[in-house]
């Protein structure tokens, strides 16, 4: 009994099944301004178009077919990867001021280290680090962004004494380039648009 | 504190990055090419930001929504996905995750055609 009900809606349901028992016609359509804004068809429904037990063409029986030969596996999710990489270009600009690049676009943050050996790092040293997804058509760093997003970090730093101090982002951000200096960066200014045009050549030649 | 830079030497210092993505199918990636290099070159951006940022793509960005029940984004996400290199279960993945997940973003159901 199950298996006709369930049959009786797939005669509702299926297209071409509906064009002789549910054999619409015409519509008590309201016009609205110079459109119909519903639609409503006469239902002229013809019940000798249900499935019955006495309707030969509807089997009786569902047809269990044989299973897969191969059973079905779904493919695990691979875990997420998290890798380090080197930047492929770093310029320095000016003194303290520094740009680099990645080969690719990435999803990460910046890690920082800094040499134990270097005894210039003190607990009032700030490093400002700054990243974005492209850069302009003059080959200067597009900051901010055209989304709007302004990757931009302060890193304090501790003395550099006896262990190597790595600093990181803890989220990341989608960047490829960017630069890292103690003042403000001065992104407009020809030594990063001729660092960063270097870099860019440097990508395309490879 | 002063505010003069600090003269440091590239010894001094090493920049990285820390980098998190999904694995990229490359032997089932698909490929295409055209009369049109323009066309050509939409189609490598589109790959890239697949194959690189694919991740991101889920949640509409960390860096803007950062919603992991984005559906909307996840739809887009997981046909651009599927396009590039038959990924599926990434999808299934979120699909999961966002029918557990407590707050949901956007469209009531799924809209995905496979």
């Amino acid at each position: 009994m199950e298996l006709l009900l369930l049959r009786i809606r797939e005669a509702y349901d299926a297209d071409c099944s509906a064009c002789s028992l549910y054999r619409p016609t015409g519509n008590s359509a309201g016009r609205f301004g110079s459109g119909y804004w519903y639609f409503y068809p006469h239902e002229n429904i013809n019940a000798s178009c249900l499935p019955s037990r006495a309707n030969s063409s509807w089997p009786d029986k569902a047809v269990i077919k044989p299973p897969f030969t191969a059973p079905l596996r779904a493919k695990p999710v691979s875990p997420i990867t998290i890798e380090t990489l080197p930047v492929a270009t770093m310029r320095k600009l000016d003194i303290g001021h520094y740009a680099f690049a990645l080969k690719t676009e990435v999803q990460g943050g910046v890690q920082l280290s800094l040499s134990a050996s270097c005894a210039k790092f003190t607990t009032d040293t700030q490093a400002r680090v700054i990243l974005s997804e492209q850069l302009k058509q003059d080959g200067s760093i597009n900051f901010p962004m055209y989304t709007g997003a302004t990757f931009e970090s302060n890193f304090s730093l501790a003395s550099g004494g006896a262990q190597l101090l790595q600093l990181e982002h803890h989220e990341y951000s989608n960047w490829r380039f960017g630069c890292g200096n103690r003042r403000s960066c001065a992104i407009r200014s020809l030594k990063m648009i001729s660092s960063l045009r270097q870099a860019r050549n440097k990508h395309r030649k490879r | 504190m002063t505010d003069q830079p600090l003269d440091i030497a590239l010894d001094d210092f090493n920049i990285s990055a820390w980098v998190a993505h999904y694995p990229f199918d490359t032997a089932r990636a698909t490929t295409f090419s055209s009369s049109s290099a323009a066309l050509d070159s939409v189609w490598r951006l589109n790959q890239n930001s697949v194959k690189y940022l694919g991740l991101d793509m889920y949640s509409d960005s960390n860096a803007r929504q950062r919603s992991d029940a984005c559906q909307a984004d996840a739809t887009t996400a997981s046909q651009a996905q599927f396009a590039t290199t038959a990924e599926l279960a990434m999808p299934r993945y979120q699909m999961v995750r966002e029918t557990h997940a407590p707050v949901s973003f956007a469209m009531p159901f799924y809209s995905y055609r496979y």
